[in-house]
Formats: structure tokens, C-alpha cells, sequence
């Protein structure tokens, strides 16, 4: 009932005096105050951050979760419930291993390589095969009646030595990066069964071939590492050093 | 009282000025909240038409309730700051409008606050220019109207002052300025009524509609 718009005998003093006041209030503002206060408008849009940085803050945000989620799937629990760190310089050793072998194969040529290396895709195959040159010559020395043998295990074998020449500097690289892995102390098993490798990769060493039996061990694990040839070639130097013992 | 009658009919026979209080936007003109949001997104041409829609009113609001001139530079600056700093922030949940006067209002006790001797109005502090196209004996009559209206304005107790300049200015109701000043809806009516009866009597140029206001406002509101 107050209410000034229902206020009925009012409402046509109320209309003029409205009308009084806006031909009274006429007042503007000065046209230095005008452009004061555009000029601070136009002086904060220059100022505000760019759109690309108020994006990147949840970009960030996403990305660092994703990656924490990431490294805590890539680590993993051991049997125990332990968190299992992987291993980078494994794949490196591996990755390494495998880009040796595949030099020495250019080098040797693809049936020789095959021949002479391994099946295995370890580093420290590739590691200790350089290393062990001396156990090949003693090989050589006991007599070996294969030439394919022999002109893989002669140390003046040109292509031999093209592969040693091919697989050095990688070697020396390898060398680096397992030094902290066979400084742990905790790899003997897998020491025992590179070394085991290592004999099938040469053939059979000295001490096998002075017993028919241990002789005929070594080439069964020959054959089983699938060195069919190298196992043929040790079965013939085993007939020809032992006639009798089948 | 039959001539101050007289005048207030000749007052409303007159052509209105193109200075309205509260222009109406042409319906093609695009929305208060969709300028912001294109200055937000940097247009600054954007805020230059909010700023010309709005300036005037707001002006002569902070204008009739400090009579200070450089106070109501300060604080009509200090208004369009905060609006220009709010770009980002702001939602149009309320009329811009609304937001506008809200800001303004509080700027306006704030400054009153930090300047204690806030002096009170005065009608040497702004003298109403004069209007072209009644002749002279009109154009004087309408002159003192004006100034009886604006010294009415200046008497009138800072609550209904604001309650009427919003009302006048902002174009207001009374559920909004109850929102802008923060009070009740009740207190806001009481400051309304009580403003229009006081200028009413000052203009009709006696003090008796002034004085018989209370009585028709109601028990619970006081002048």
C-alpha cells in the first residue's frame, strides 16, 4: 500500500517530480575522467596473463598426475610387497647386446655369424664373447679338424678380426654399463649360466675333450642350444679323437 | 498551493530532455553481460559501450549523494576500477546494473569511512546547468524548481537520499535497493516513501506533506 507505485493520488506528483529531477540531473562526467578510465581498461586487458598460460596450468596439473601415475604402475611390488625398481640398463645391455651381435654378423657374414654366435639376446653374451678370444685359440690348439671351426677360432682369421674390430667399441661401452650390475654381487647365478653359455659358444673346451663322456655332455648341450653344426663338427672330433667309445 | 500545482503541471508538459535518468539500451544493442564477457575476452570497445551506457547515472548518483566533486571523481574512478578488475570474475547472476550500483554504493561508504569529515551537500558545489527552450519567465520559474528540488535532494537524510537515487539513477525497485543497500525490503520501502513525500512537500513549497509522511507510512517506519 506504501509502496510509491501504488500510491494512486501520489503517482502524478510522483511523475513530476520525477520529471523535475531529470531536467535537473544533467550532470556527465568530465572528459578527462572518461578517458582515465578507458585507459585503465584498455591498460588491464594489456595486462591480464595470455590465454595459453591460464591453460597450461591445468595441463601441467594433468601431466604431472599422469606421470606420477605412470612411474607408480612402471615400479610395480615384488613377491614380498616390496617396490621393484626396474632395471633401465638391462634393456640398455640388452639393446646393446643385440646391436653387437647384429654388427658382427654384417662383418662375419650371415652364415659364419650364426655359427659363431649364440642364440641369446643377453648383454654379457655380447660382453664376454671379446673377452674370451684366449679359450678359442686353446680350442683351435686341441686339434680341431673343422675348417668352418677353425677359420672361426683362428686369431689371424680376417673376418675374426673384423668382428672384434666391429664389436669393441661397443664392448667398451658395454663394459661401462655392467660394471655396476656385476659389482652387485647378487648375479652369480646368472654369471654360472653365462659362463655355461660362453663354453657352447666355443664349443668344447679342453678339459671336455680329454673325456669321451664329458665330451659327449658338451656336445649334447651344444645341440640343445641349437648349435647343430658346431655339435656336428664336435661329434666328428670326438669320433676321430675317441673310436671306440660308442 | 494551487500555483505549485500549476508549476508541477507545466514541469511535466514540458518535452523531456534526451538526458534521461535511466535510458532504456536499443533492442539492438547488445546486453550488459555479453559486453563484459566480450571485454573479459579482450574487446575494449566492449567496456568503452558499457562505460558510455552506464557513466552518466552513475555519475550524478555518486554526484547527489557526496556533493564533492573531487570525491566523486575518486570514487566514480574507483568504481569503474573495480569493475575493470572484476572482468573475470564477474557472473551475470544480477542486471549489471544492479552489480554497477552495488559496487558503487559500497565504494561510497568506504570513502565515507576513510574521509570523516565528509562534508555536507551544499548548492554552491553543483550548480545545475541551465536547460534550452522554455522562455525566459519559464525557464526562471523552472530554475528555482530545480534548485528547491536539489536543495530538497541535499536536505534529505544520507538512507532515503541513496534509496531515491537508486530508485531515480539506477532505476532500482524496492527488492533491489534493499539488495544494494543491505537492508530488509521494509526498511528500503520505509527509505523510499519517506524521500518522495520530503520531496514532494518541498517542491509543493511548504513543509506539511513532509510532516503528515509518518503518519501515512506506518507505525514502523521513521523519517
Amino acid at each position: 500500500m506504501n509502496s510509491p507505485s501504488n500510491n494512486r493520488p501520489g503517482d502524478v506528483a510522483e511523475s513530476r517530480l520525477r520529471d523535475l529531477y531529470r531536467e535537473l540531473a544533467v550532470e556527465t562526467t568530465p572528459p578527462e575522467l572518461d578517458a582515465r578510465i578507458l585507459a585503465d581498461a584498455r591498460a588491464a586487458l594489456r595486462d591480464r596473463p595470455a590465454p595459453s598460460r591460464i591453460w597450461m596450468r591445468p595441463l601441467a596439473v594433468a601431466a604431472t598426475l599422469g606421470l606420477c601415475v605412470a612411474l607408480v604402475l612402471e615400479i610395480g611390488t615384488g613377491p614380498d610387497g616390496t617396490p621393484v625398481i626396474p632395471d633401465p640398463a638391462a634393456d640398455t645391455r640388452e639393446e646393446i647386446g643385440h646391436a653387437a651381435r647384429e654388427s658382427r654378423a654384417q662383418k662375419m657374414g650371415e652364415s659364419q655369424a650364426a655359427k659363431a654366435l649364440p642364440a641369446t639376446n643377453s648383454f654379457s653374451d655380447a660382453v664376454a664373447a671379446p673377452g674370451e678370444r684366449p679359450a678359442r685359440g686353446d680350442t683351435s690348439a686341441a686339434g680341431a679338424s673343422s675348417d668352418d671351426l677353425r677359420e672361426r677360432e683362428s686369431p689371424d682369421a680376417p673376418s675374426d678380426a673384423l668382428a672384434r674390430q666391429a664389436v669393441r667399441p661397443e664392448a667398451a661401452l658395454l663394459e661401462e654399463a655392467v660394471v655396476p650390475a656385476t659389482q652387485s654381487g647378487t648375479d652369480e647365478a646368472s654369471a654360472g649360466k653365462r659362463q655355461a653359455v660362453d663354453a657352447v659358444a666355443r664349443g668344447c673346451d679342453e678339459r671336455a675333450t680329454r673325456d669321451a663322456g664329458l665330451w659327449l655332455d658338451c656336445i649334447d648341450k651344444l645341440e640343445a642350444a641349437g648349435e647343430r653344426a658346431l655339435a656336428a663338427s664336435e661329434r666328428r672330433r670326438r669320433r676321430a679323437a675317441f673310436p671306440d667309445a660308442d | 498551493m494551487r500555483n505549485d500545482d500549476a508549476t508541477l503541471a507545466d514541469a511535466a508538459s514540458l518535452p523531456r530532455l534526451a538526458t534521461v535518468a535511466y535510458a532504456r539500451p536499443m533492442t539492438s544493442a547488445p546486453d550488459d553481460s555479453i559486453l563484459m564477457r566480450q571485454y573479459r575476452d579482450g574487446d575494449p570497445a566492449a567496456f568503452e559501450m558499457l562505460y558510455r551506457r552506464h557513466k552518466d547515472s552513475l555519475y550524478r548518483y555518486l554526484s547527489r549523494l557526496s556533493y564533492d566533486r573531487d570525491a566523486v571523481d575518486d570514487v566514480f574512478q574507483e568504481v569503474w576500477g573495480k569493475i575493470i578488475n572484476a572482468r573475470s570474475t564477474y557472473k551475470p547472476t544480477a542486471k549489471f546494473r544492479t552489480f554497477l550500483f552495488r559496487v558503487a554504493h559500497n565504494c561510497f561508504i568506504d570513502h565515507l569511512r576513510r574521509n570523516e569529515r565528509h562534508r555536507q551537500p551544499s548548492l554552491q558545489d553543483i550548480e545545475p546547468p541551465a536547460s534550452p527552450g522554455p522562455e525566459p519567465d519559464e525557464q526562471a520559474e523552472r530554475a528555482l524548481l530545480r534548485r528547491r528540488l536539489d536543495a530538497a535532494l541535499a536536505d534529505l537524510p544520507e538512507a532515503q537520499r541513496d534509496a531515491w537515487l537508486l530508485h531515480e539513477e539506477a532505476g532500482l525497485n524496492v527488492d533491489l535497493i534493499a539488495q544494494v543497500t543491505g537492508v530488509n525490503r521494509e526498511t528500503a520501502k520505509s527509505r523510499l516513501r519517506y524521500a518522495i513525500d520530503k520531496l514532494r512537500a518541498a517542491l509543493a513549497g511548504n513543509g506539511a506533506e513532509a510532516a503528515d509522511a509518518p503518519r501515512r507510512a506506518g507505525a514502523g517506519e521513521k523519517p
